[in-house]
């Protein structure tokens, strides 16, 4: 079941590379669902263009009368009062609005400052109360141009266009068509758009096509440009709103419409054939799926057919044929090919488009028995060699231990017994939980058979060393084959020697990936050195401190005193100011911070400057005096 | 030999009574520094340096004192006089409080 839908995953991927065809059309009937539940829709834009939409179509258009007189809408806002105006008009409702529904446009056309869309909305909203021809054809256009010259957008061109329609503008139209489909932006050289997306390509699309029709002129888009268009509105075909829809089958009728259209060229249904259904189905179709204008069933014809795989041409100049009531359906039969399976590229032309279609054809495999050989790595003794059919296994556990090799041997033939070659060819080797598996490749030999060797010794490092027993199995799968084969074989028991764990051992195992947040960091600091005992340090400190005697002692052998210390506040304060300077370094030492320090320190060195300076002064003035 | 014998004393009789007595309290504090410096060196031969900053404020703290207390006793010395014309004793000593403050608070934030 999983090789099947990994094999036709890989088929649609390879099924479409396509020349100068489109490979998909728009689903008009999905759209045309999207319209019909959104018509009763109490949002006025969402009604509007399902109405729109519909009558591009010549649907049925349900009574909306009455929705439209209860909905609610903006009237400041003049692309509401449009969409109300039109609504009503394309559903022939005029009657049940009110007449003062269009001041907003009478007003916003008198108005100097009116950008082209509100000149459009406006203008339009008139129209569908059938007083369009309130606009002066000349003064409009020339008033038109000089707003065009301030914003160039294709957006505006797109409402000046659609003015000009309702003008009788064409010929302007005309000579500046050309020019704003150049404007167009292009995307992966393969789509063409207008900025601003949907909206302003369709406008444009299905006003240039409109004025063109009208003036009986040939269509200025290039063949080119009709195909990047459509695939940019192919694209945007999962649409779901309203707008959307109606805006994409607006542009797709005018592209689909456009003689010469584009075309698609699309496999309907399946991409492959098997020896049973021997024929593929084409969908040959314009970009809303409806038969090729022009097209005759003969011009449908698969150009040529090569295999992928060695590029041998199977088949050429083979012409379809057309299903009886669906003339969009041609039949392409390939009973020729299906006896070889593969994949195969059709070129299919359909009048003048070709376009390349990959196909593949699939077959049936079958392995009708694998043998199993235990022999000396170093060919001493001839292997025991045991056959297995398919699907049976080995009826006895095999044993092998790491002086030996275990040889398979098969070969894979298809339906017709012919020896072939299959993408994938494995051998699985895994313990019965299926916790630990490894997988050799089967290779292949010039006469086509399989083999595989397993060399006892050397695979122990993938089973990590485990001894015990093992499954094995066979898968055989190619993208091209309907059946791949997974075959059971059999039971190996595994004997890796000297070097094995016992199986179920715990398996050292490389530490799992850390996933989710990290531990956080500290900081660690050096860790202290082994300090001297307490006896040394104290020691040493009181070493330190006897010199200080020393000195005491020495100051008061040369005999100095207190006498002339001067009673004064100024002297006391500096003393006092100087130590508790002081006393702050050793508070700062034990436990303040540097800023603490800072904001005590500043006043105290302000006191103690000024009085030491004091002090000082008077002590330089007495000895001066003196 | 014995002209060493027969100076040192000399020396020591000719400091005692011709040096000022302010310069011999001078003298004396910059002896006991310089004892203080050589029992951290002593220590530091003897034990180890760590916690090393705290060595070498220490040390940084006798040397730097050393050395202002010289300087004081360079402006002090009156035979120094012409050299700091306008610059009183007074003046002298605001400076080595003034420079101990600020040394002390460097090595007291270096101590850790």
């Amino acid at each position: 079941m999983y090789f099947h839908g990994l094999f036709l995953l890989l088929l649609s991927t390879l099924a479409l590379s396509n020349g100068n065809t489109l490979q998909g059309t728009i689903d008009i009937k999905r759209l045309q669902n999207i319209l019909q539940e959104n018509v009763k829709s109490k949002d006025i834009t969402a009604l509007y263009y399902s109405i729109k939409g519909l009558a591009e179509l010549n649907a049925d258009i349900p009574n909306i009368c009455e929705n439209l007189k209860t909905i609610k809408y903006d009237t400041k806002n003049i692309e509401q009062v449009f969409q109300l105006a039109n609504a009503a008009a394309i559903s022939n409702c005029q009657n049940s609005l009110k007449p003062d529904v269009i001041n907003p446009a009478t007003q916003l056309l008198e108005k100097k400052d009116a950008t082209i869309p509100d000149i459009y909305h406006a203008v339009y909203t008139l129209r569908a109360f059938g007083k369009g021809s309130v606009y002066d054809k000349e003064d409009a256009l020339k008033n038109l141009i000089q707003l065009l010259k301030k914003d160039d957008s294709p957006a505006n061109y797109g409402y000046v266009f659609a003015l000009c329609e309702h003008m009788g503008c064409g010929a302007w139209t005309a000579s500046h068509a050309e020019g704003v489909l150049l404007a167009a932006d292009e995307s992966d050289s393969k789509a063409l758009h207008f900025e601003g997306g949907l909206p302003v390509t369709a406008n444009l699309l299905g006003s240039i096509q409109r004025t063109y029709k009208n003036l009986k002129k040939p269509s200025p888009l290039t063949e080119e440009q009709r195909y990047k268009f459509a695939e940019y509105l192919l694209s945007r075909r999962s649409v779901n709103t309203p707008k959307g829809a109606s805006l994409l089958i607006e542009a797709a009728t005018a592209l689909a419409d456009d003689v010469p259209s584009p075309i698609s060229i699309a496999i309907k249904g399946k991409k492959y054939i098997t020896s049973d259904s021997d024929t593929i189905e084409f969908s040959i179709s314009d970009l809303i799926g409806r038969p090729v204008k022009f097209l005759k069933p003969e011009e449908v014809v698969a150009q040529s057919g090569t295999r992928l795989a060695d590029d041998v041409v199977v088949l050429s100049k083979q012409p379809l044929t057309q299903k009886a009531n669906e003339p969009t359906t041609f039949v392409l039969n390939l009973s020729k090919i299906k006896a070889q399976y593969g994949l195969y590229k059709i070129a299919l032309s359909a009048g003048t488009k070709t376009a390349n279609v990959n196909v593949a054809v699939l077959g049936e495999i079958q392995v009708t028995s694998v043998e199993v050989g235990i022999g000396d790595v170093d060919g001493t003794t001839s292997p025991k060699l045991t056959t297995v059919a398919y699907p049976n296994k080995l009826t006895e556990k095999l044993q092998a231990d790491h002086l030996q090799k275990v040889t398979l041997k098969f070969s894979v033939r298809d339906k017709y017994n012919k020896a072939v070659l299959v993408q994938q060819a494995f051998v699985r080797v895994a313990t019965a939980s299926g916790d630990h598996e490894t997988i050799f490749v089967a290779e292949p030999d010039n006469a086509k058979a399989y083999k595989v060797e397993l060399n006892v010794g050397g695979i122990a490092k993938h089973l990590n060393f485990v001894s015990g027993g093992y499954s094995l199995t066979m898968y055989l799968g190619d993208s091209a084959v309907s059946n791949p084969i997974a075959w059971h074989i059999g039971e190996v028991l595994f004997n890796f020697g000297k070097d094995a764990n016992a199986v179920g051992a715990p398996v050292t195992s490389a530490p799992a990936t850390y996933r989710g947040l990290l531990p956080e960091i500290a900081h660690i600091f050096r860790s202290p050195e082994a300090r001297p005992p307490r006896l040394v340090s104290d020691v040493f400190a009181a070493a330190c401190a006897a010199p200080l005697l020393l000195l005491l002692l020495l100051w008061a052998r040369l005999g100095l005193n207190m006498r002339n210390f001067p009673l004064t506040p100024s002297a006391l304060v500096f003393h006092v100011a100087l130590g508790a300077s002081l006393g702050l370094y050793g508070v700062l030492w034990l436990q303040l911070s540097m800023f603490d320090t800072m904001r005590y320190l500043l006043p105290l060195g302000a006191l103690t400057f000024l009085s030491g300076h004091r002090l000082l002064r008077r002590l330089a003035h007495d000895k001066a005096t003196r | 030999m014995s002209s060493l014998t027969t100076v040192i004393p000399k020396l020591y009789q000719e400091y005692s009574t011709k040096t000022p007595k302010k310069l011999k309290i001078i003298d004396a504090y910059l002896l006991y520094i310089f004892l203080t410096a050589v029992i951290q060196f002593v220590y530091c031969c003897l034990v180890g340096t760590f916690p090393f900053n705290s060595f070498l404020s220490g040390f940084i703290s006798t040397v730097s004192s050393f050395v202002l207390g010289v300087c004081l006793r360079l402006q002090v010395n009156p035979e120094n006089k012409s050299e700091f014309q306008g610059l009183s004793a007074e003046r002298g000593f605001a400076d080595f409080i003034f420079a101990h403050l600020v040394l002390h608070i460097v090595v007291i934030n270096f101590i850790g």
